[in-house]
């Protein structure tokens, strides 16, 4: 099986990873004209890891090709969907394959300033990345005139302050220049009115380390690592009740059951499977009898769910639903930045049901009620926050109903625990 | 964007012709639909965070706001479909699940959207039966500002206000979420000019004007539109009273309030705070009875007095306080009785560029289009409006609104009544002649300046009645003749 990013963990220093091959695919893609990466890209069926799964070729295609103002990118590494951690991992195993990737998109798209907005709470992996920024500076591969060829990038790392809603790419962007992290209402897109209302790119960390992959090998190849209109592979965060939870990279439409019993060696102490968190918190859930789904995002949307950032979490027998409800709701409860009034009041009501029902305190109806809000949500908000927040919720109502009744009438959690 | 290209939209099955690039709250307007709305005002830079003003267009395939959409040739939109109008009572549901229905000793009710559209849109039953966030409240945000962060529906009018219009930029939003509130960045403290305007820009009770606060239900105040005499942009004001004794426990407070009047010409939505903190001029320090040499005296016997003038030099001090007509029957009257005629003015002061300016005289431009200009004589007498300044002087006749150090030693001071108390017209620095209603009879003996000048003709033998609207077309002719020069 072919992997695209987990082969090059562990090759942290420059030397390591120029060793085993690193920054070919941006002296080629520097060697090629800049409407020939974009064409690769575009060839490679590549989607936006962080969770959209937008095409990226055609996202940098928007971005006018000639500019009075500057252009620039900007790499979301404010990896906060509860469950994710793979960007972590790159940042801190391969940190030259985001800034080779960086080199790639800035190269096609005209950039000459990249960003890394990076989350506060990966305070020791920022250091791991400009140590690695640094190394390239030396070596010529960021600053002026990379490779000989005239192209200049200069790559900066920026830290995030602990705001989930900064890894949306408007609310990054306003937190970039210094404001509040909250989004912003598109039209315009950041394609053309971005960061300081310039033309930007703002790509996920996954998104980026692809490209060194595709620009070496082409983008048919990468392509055909996955189906149809998903390409390459996809690095999948399993946590919860598994054998073996980690970081695992399998190809676009594997199945999701495969990872789950093949890869993350099943569920722990060989109890019952509850339910299946496929996509990060904001997916909705899957029972155990919908698992066998394949991993790309079309193949999820049909499953009524989302591939997102391929943050799996397995929950076991042993979970209780309105614990889970009360995790979930008082998360995005939290992280609502407050600007728009379903989301800021609608979050908050359902963490405080959610929490009611959890204290013995549910009502008859609660249920209907929590759905409802969620419903009202959806939909009708500047940014997608809302429906992350509606979205779990209303399927883990409607998947899971007799469990929670039975909390609300029995005033206790029903499930059995040793 | 005057003078772009015109597009045809269809709101709600109207068509309408608007300039391209109108958004569509206004152009909705313009149709004859109104869309409702809590963040947007047209006075401030959109903002679309309340979701109320969310709108169906057609080939979209979510709704917008309307706030922030411009509009395109042919858009076709719906305003008030079944999904919008459950959407809208969501909206406010979602409100009142945090708002403290405090509205019995709000001062904003009355004039609440919250209240007004909860009545039109909503009126559904309670679903939330959860615990209340607590938030700060009474905060003092400098001047005459209380904030209450409960009430708050976080539309952030206010701050939008201070980033783009006085650009003063006190206020942010703090926390997030549910937990949000808005605050005045450190060490900052809301002493702009214009600071009155947030409690006008709330549209609920969550900002409150210390001046106004629990002293008058809104509902029991008489709304006469004016024209702000402080300067000579002459904002134009509504003035809030109340007499009533049923309803107005203040005995000697008429006035409570003073509110902008939009007019995109002269002062758009605002007005600064000195013209609307000023009133209390109107009600309070007033000279309500005639004095002679400092005692008070009847109007009979101050006309008795003015006729120990008949024959000599007088000169006649004018005010650029004086309504148009009054000043013009004033300067007739001088010359009919061949005296001197001068101008007094409050003495310039500051302004900025959004609308205070210099001249703190609500008609200098009136008075110039008389050609009245400043200066002074040593005629034996002087007949003194509203300024105690004038020069030397055997016989002093004051005609004055509030009382004064020094008044006793005045021959006489006649009581004059405020602008609130008459009817007339100014002419501001821009040479647009603007009405200023009555809104409140006359404090005590005080004559409106036109009467008062009756008084005078009366003692000197003449006919030459105070006849209001005749010198208000006097003056048009004068204008005339000014603005041909």
């Amino acid at each position: 099986m072919s992997l695209v990013i987990t082969p090059w963990f562990g090759k942290v220093r420059i030397e390591d990873y120029m060793e085993a091959g690193g920054y070919r695919g941006a002296k080629k893609a520097l060697s090629m004209a800049p409407e020939e990466v974009i064409e690769e890209v575009k060839k490679s069926n590549l989607r936006g890891r962080g969770g959209a799964g937008f095409p990226t070729g055609l996202k940098w295609s928007f971005v006018p090709r000639d500019s009075s103002r500057p252009k620039y990118l900007c790499i979301n590494a404010d990896e906060g969907e509860p469950g994710t951690f793979k960007d972590k991992y790159i940042l801190r195993d391969a940190p030259h394959l985001l800034i080779e990737g960086a080199i790639i998109a800035s190269w096609a798209v005209g950039i000459n300033t990249a960003f890394v907005y990076i989350r506060g709470e990966y305070g020791k992996i920022a250091l791991i990345l400009e140590k690695a920024i640094e190394e390239a500076y030396a070596r010529g591969f960021l600053g002026k005139d990379i490779f000989g060829t005239g192209f200049s990038l200069d790559l900066f790392v920026h830290r995030g302050a602990g705001a989930y809603v900064c890894g949306e790419e408007t609310a990054l962007i306003e937190s970039l220049e210094g404001k509040r992290g909250q989004p912003r209402i598109r039209p315009p897109f950041p394609a053309t009115y971005g960061l300081y209302g310039c033309p930007t790119v703002v790509n996920n960390v996954e998104t980026l380390a692809n490209l060194p992959a595709i620009m070496e090998k082409g983008g048919e190849w990468f392509a055909s690592l996955g189906v149809e209109k998903s390409g390459g592979t996809k690095l999948f965060a399993v946590s919860g009740h598994v054998k073996k939870p980690g970081l695992y990279e399998l190809p676009m439409g594997a199945s999701l059951k495969s990872l789950i019993y093949d890869y993350a060696g099943g569920i722990r102490e060989n109890r019952r499977l509850k339910g299946v968190i496929p996509g990060g918190s904001s997916s909705p859930i899957l029972k155990p009898e919908e698992i066998e789904v394949a991993l790309d995002y079309d193949s999820m949307m049909k499953a009524g769910t989302m591939l997102g950032s391929g943050a799996v979490i397995v929950l076991d027998e042993t979970a209780c639903m309105a614990k889970v409800l009360q995790v979930i709701t008082r998360f995005y409860a939290h992280e609502s930045c407050g600007q728009c009034t379903p989301c800021r009041q609608g979050t908050s009501w359902m963490a405080k049901i959610a929490h009611r029902i959890i204290s013995g305190r549910g009502r008859e109806g609660d249920l209907d009620l929590l759905k409802d809000i969620a419903r009202s949500m959806m939909g009708k908000t500047i940014c997608p926050l809302a429906d992350a927040a509606a979205m779990p919720v209303i399927a883990i109502c409607e998947k899971y109903r007799e469990e929670l009744e039975e909390h609300i009438r029995e005033k206790k959690c029903p499930v059995e625990r040793e | 964007m005057p003078g772009g290209k015109r597009v045809k939209i269809i709101v709600d099955g109207r068509e309408v012709e608007v300039e391209q690039g109108t958004l569509l709250i206004k152009a909705a307007e313009e149709a004859g639909v109104y869309i409702p709305r809590l963040c947007y005002h047209e006075g401030l830079r959109p903002d679309g965070n309340c979701r109320m003003c969310l709108v169906e267009v057609e080939g979209l395939r979510k709704p917008v706001p309307a706030c922030m959409t411009p509009v395109r040739d042919g858009m076709v939109v719906k305003t008030n479909t079944p999904a919008l109008k459950e959407h809208r009572r969501k909206v406010l549901e979602f409100i009142l699940t945090t708002h403290p229905m405090d509205c019995p000793i709000c001062d904003q009710a009355g004039e609440c959207v919250l209240q007004d559209y909860y009545f039109q849109y909503d009126l559904e039953d309670r679903r939330y039966f959860e615990d209340r966030e607590r938030k700060p409240k009474k905060v003092h945000w400098g001047k005459n500002l209380i904030y209450d962060a409960e009430r708050c529906i976080l539309c952030r009018r206010c701050v939008r206000f201070l980033d783009h219009v006085t650009k003063t930029g006190e206020l942010g939003v703090f926390e997030r979420g549910i937990q949000s509130y808005i605050g005045l960045f450190d060490g900052k403290k809301i002493e702009n000019n214009y600071s009155g305007n947030l409690v006008d820009l709330c549209p609920v009770g969550a900002i409150t004007d210390l001046d106004f606060r629990f002293k008058m239900r809104v509902w029991f105040l008489d709304r006469t539109p004016s024209v702000c005499p402080l300067c000579a942009r002459g904002c134009n004001i509504e003035i809030h009273t109340n007499t009533d004794p049923l309803t107005n426990r203040f005995s000697s407070q008429r006035v409570f309030r003073i509110k902008p009047r939009k007019n995109m010409d002269v002062n758009r939505w605002w007005i600064c705070d000195e013209g609307r903190y000023s009133y209390k001029f109107i009600d309070q320090n007033r000279i309500t009875r005639p004095l002679i040499k400092g005692k008070e005296a009847s109007w009979d016997a101050v006309s008795r007095k003015l006729r120990e003038i008949i024959g000599r030099e007088v000169r006649v001090y004018l005010s650029a306080w004086m309504s148009n007509e009054e000043l013009i029957y004033w300067k007739k009257l001088g010359e009919l009785l061949q005296w001197k005629l001068s101008l007094l003015r409050r003495p310039d002061g500051d302004q900025d560029d959004l609308l205070r300016v210099a001249d703190k005289n609500p008609n200098t431009t009136g008075a110039r289009i008389l050609g009245l200009e400043e200066g002074g004589g040593n005629e034996e007498v002087a007949v003194v409006f509203h300024f105690p300044s004038p020069g030397e002087h055997k016989m002093k006749i004051g005609i004055f609104t509030n009382a004064f150090e020094g008044m006793e030693d005045w021959d006489m001071v006649l009581p004059a009544a405020t602008f609130a108390e008459k009817e007339g017209h100014w002419t501001n620095f821009q040479g647009r002649v603007q009405k200023f209603q009555q809104a409140l009879e006359p404090l005590g003996e005080s004559l409106e300046e036109g009467k008062i000048g009756e008084k005078f003709a009366e003692a000197f033998g003449i006919e030459f009645p105070w006849k209001r609207e005749e010198m208000e077309k006097e003056f048009l002719k004068e204008m005339k003749k000014w603005s041909g020069r």
